[in-house]
């Protein structure tokens, strides 16, 4: 093995949460981390060759990341977590918790090539297991256990607070822009935050004069909180946020709201629930609501013609303060 | 109190018991029918799978003919399932459709929820109801997966296999009326005795194909086109591991070794799967794995549209078939399914089986 370990981690999925930690404990142990370019067409295209058809348009992309980590010959690893749980009662999607199978049967098969390096991540039950799996794959990496485990903690301290300081600034943006159209997004970061994916989206909708307000970045105590007033606990993490931040949006939490956007991905098994229940709260308190479905063939014309749509309704709306029409798109 | 519950292949049999015994009058949903799906599709959100459509039409049929209640089964992830419940109560909430739906939660964690739903289902019946009704149903359970075995091992090697199809419903309908523990006794004897009348001695099935894949889809025939009796008549001899009497035995009086089994699973699965999946996903690849050692010819992996838990275990199946050289072949059921479709390629899948028996060179699997 080279001097140096080299470990790819595909930009995808759940690294638009924890990219900037796992980047942080492999520095902290001196491997070097080579992330996967931005999400572009041919990974897309790659990625929906290599994935089963009713796959939802996330993972297609995520093995798209894969594939290109896995061409590259001077990598000795692929990055890819099992993650269960990051929190107490609280699943990620199913599909999180098979990641790493559906890369090596997916992608890089059993040939040589980097393979896949895969900590089982379930902090439902508290962090030592956790911490077991980090001294396991240090032991793969060649590190020592203690100094990784180490290099964690250290890492997940400095993405805490990097995370902590982050909110009250968002707060802040959300305040200054009372006065103009706010919309409350609700959706995977791995989709809102990935601008091929989403066809930069929110970028579009300050162009149009809108303020996006994005829920997955409202503060967690008031999600946690909000999350709490539906009829049944929430058990996925992305659930529990877009749970939290319908409310919070329906309450004008932290600031009022003129409309909410639900970005989905088409065959998505959470969204096809989370999206349902949360559009019919919006349907009985009279909120503006629009739901869009992104998969690889959804269109990016026609995607601005409905944002588009959507904007002038709310903004006629809270000009003239007519309340009674359908503003569902 | 007029109460229903939505369809899962002949689960009506002993939740009817169930309910019977605890005083409820007992509207069994009209079975499944094209109907049933459509007013599903009409009402539930695009995106979810069939075991969510499906019992929308079940509980509106079941409403048109009076019933109250609806009782449905929740559940705590990862799997979409706990949520079924929930959509299909405000669906029915939003159209002003005056059926009110119990949701029974599994105890995990919340042992005083558990309590009051409890409380709510018994209402001021005696324990000595609850063990009754407990008990019948019990039985019932586990005489489904008995009829439904015999009948399957049956069909392949009738003189008519639809000689069986029949046997097998008056089967049914005799354990529905039997009230007691040794009725039921009785109906299954009897069953499995006319069932097995059928086998003409001496013969072979053709071929040896077992089901693997999500629970619902595998029970329900109207979801699964009914695809064990289709088998039958094409001299399959079918087997599947995930049957209702089993499930009941498992989750409810296993529970707590449900651990235990879950490592086990994830040890037969290691290589392919590493650990479980919500759902079915983890039992569907370590089931494939035990059929294959069985040396089943085929293995046939039914699941529902966007059912994520599968979606995970189809892509280590195909790992499984590539190393194993076994065929299989995925069937993902949605509303689109149509029954000419679903049979061409059944049977084209048979055709592969078949060849491959016989030794036709350069048949590879897949
Ligand atoms: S939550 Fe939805 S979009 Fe994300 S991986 Fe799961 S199915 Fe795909």
């Amino acid at each position: 093995m080279r001097s140096v370990v080299r470990v790819g981690i595909p930009r995808a999925l759940a690294f638009y949460d924890y990219g900037s930690l796992w980047m942080q404990f492999f520095a902290e142990l001196n491997i070097q981390a080579v992330i996967s370019p931005p999400t572009n067409r041919s990974i897309v295209d790659i990625g929906v060759r290599l994935a089963t058809d009713g796959t939802c348009l996330p993972v297609k992309t995520f093995y798209g990341h894969t594939a290109y980590l896995a061409s590259r010959s001077d990598l000795d690893w692929i990055f890819v977590p099992r993650i269960i749980g990051v929190r107490r009662r609280e699943f990620i999607c199913p599909k999180f918790m098979g990641l790493p199978d559906l890369a090596r049967h997916g992608v890089t098969g059993k040939g040589k090539g980097p393979r896949i390096l895969a900590p089982k991540i379930d902090l439902r039950t508290g962090s030592w297991g956790t911490l077991l799996e980090i001294a396991r794959m240090a032991r793969s990496l060649g590190v020592n256990p203690m100094q990784a485990i180490a290099g964690y903690q250290r890492a997940l301290a400095a993405y805490l607070e990097g995370r902590d300081r982050l909110e009250p600034r968002d707060q802040e943006a959300n305040s200054l822009a009372k006065g103009s159209l706010s919309i409350g997004i609700i959706g995977h970061r791995y989709l809102i935050e990935d601008g091929y994916l989403s066809m930069d989206l929110v970028t579009k909708l300050r162009a149009m004069g809108v303020n996006p307000i994005i829920g997955d970045r409202l503060p967690q105590d008031l999600i946690d909180v909000k999350a709490k007033s539906w009829p049944k606990e929430m058990y996925w993490r992305a659930g529990r946020i877009a749970f939290g931040s319908a409310r919070a949006f329906l309450d004008a939490k932290p600031v009022p709201v003129n409309g909410v956007i639900y970005i989905a991905a088409f065959s998505c098994g959470t969204d096809s629930i989370i999206g349902e229940l949360v559009e019919r709260e919006m349907r009985r308190r009279e909120m503006p609501f629009l739901a869009v479905n992104l998969d690889e063939h959804t269109g990016e014309a026609g995607m601005i013609t409905r944002l588009e749509a959507f904007v002038d309704l709310i903004r006629w709306r809270k000009d003239t303060g007519e309340m009674h029409f359908s503003a569902h798109g | 109190m007029k109460c229903t519950f939505p369809h899962m292949g002949n689960i009506y049999i002993p939740i009817k018991a169930l309910l019977q015994e605890l005083g409820y009058e007992v509207i069994v949903p009209p079975p499944c029918t094209e109907e049933t799906l459509n007013i599903g599709v009409a009402l539930a959100p695009e995106t979810a799978c069939l075991p969510l459509k499906v019992p929308v039409g079940n509980f509106i049929e079941a409403q048109r003919l009076g019933a109250e209640v609806a009782i449905m089964a929740g559940g705590v992830g990862p799997c979409r399932f706990g949520f079924y419940g929930q959509v299909q109560r405000e669906i029915l909430r939003d159209l002003n459709i005056d059926l009110d739906v119990i949701i029974l939660e599994p105890p995990q964690g919340d042992w005083n929820r558990f309590w009051r739903q409890v409380q709510l289902v018994r209402r001021d019946q005696p324990w000595s109801a609850v063990a009754r009704a407990l008990r019948i149903s019990w039985h019932k359970f586990q005489a489904l997966d008995v009829l439904e075995t015999a009948a399957r091992q049956a069909r392949p090697v009738a003189a008519n296999p639809r000689q069986v199809d029949a046997a097998l419903s008056r089967a049914l309908q005799r354990l529905d009326q039997a009230q007691t523990v040794a009725k039921v006794k009785e109906a299954v004897a009897l069953g499995v005795d006319r069932i097995t009348g059928l086998k003409v001695p001496g013969r072979k099935p053709r071929l040896r194909i077992a089901l693997v894949g999500e629970i619902y889809t595998l029970l329900e025939p109207f979801v699964n086109l009914d695809v064990e009796k289709l088998l039958g008549r094409h001299r399959v001899l079918v087997e599947k591991k995930v049957q209702i009497g089993d499930w009941v035995k498992h989750h409810l009086l296993l529970a707590p070794l449900q651990p235990r089994q879950q490592n086990q699973m994830a040890r037969i699965a290691k290589g392919y799967l590493s650990g479980p999946v919500g759902g079915h996903g983890l039992e569907s690849v370590a089931h494939a794995l035990e059929f294959a050692r069985q040396g089943v010819d085929g293995i046939l992996h039914l699941l529902p549209f966007t059912c994520m838990p599968e979606i995970v275990a189809q892509s280590a199946l195909a790992q499984v078939s590539k190393d194993l050289g076994l065929p299989i072949m995925t069937l993902v059921l949605d509303e689109q399914t149509g029954e000419a479709g679903f049979h061409t390629r059944i049977e084209a899948f048979l055709d592969l089986l078949s060849r491959r028996q016989q030794g036709e060179p350069g048949v590879a699997a897949r």
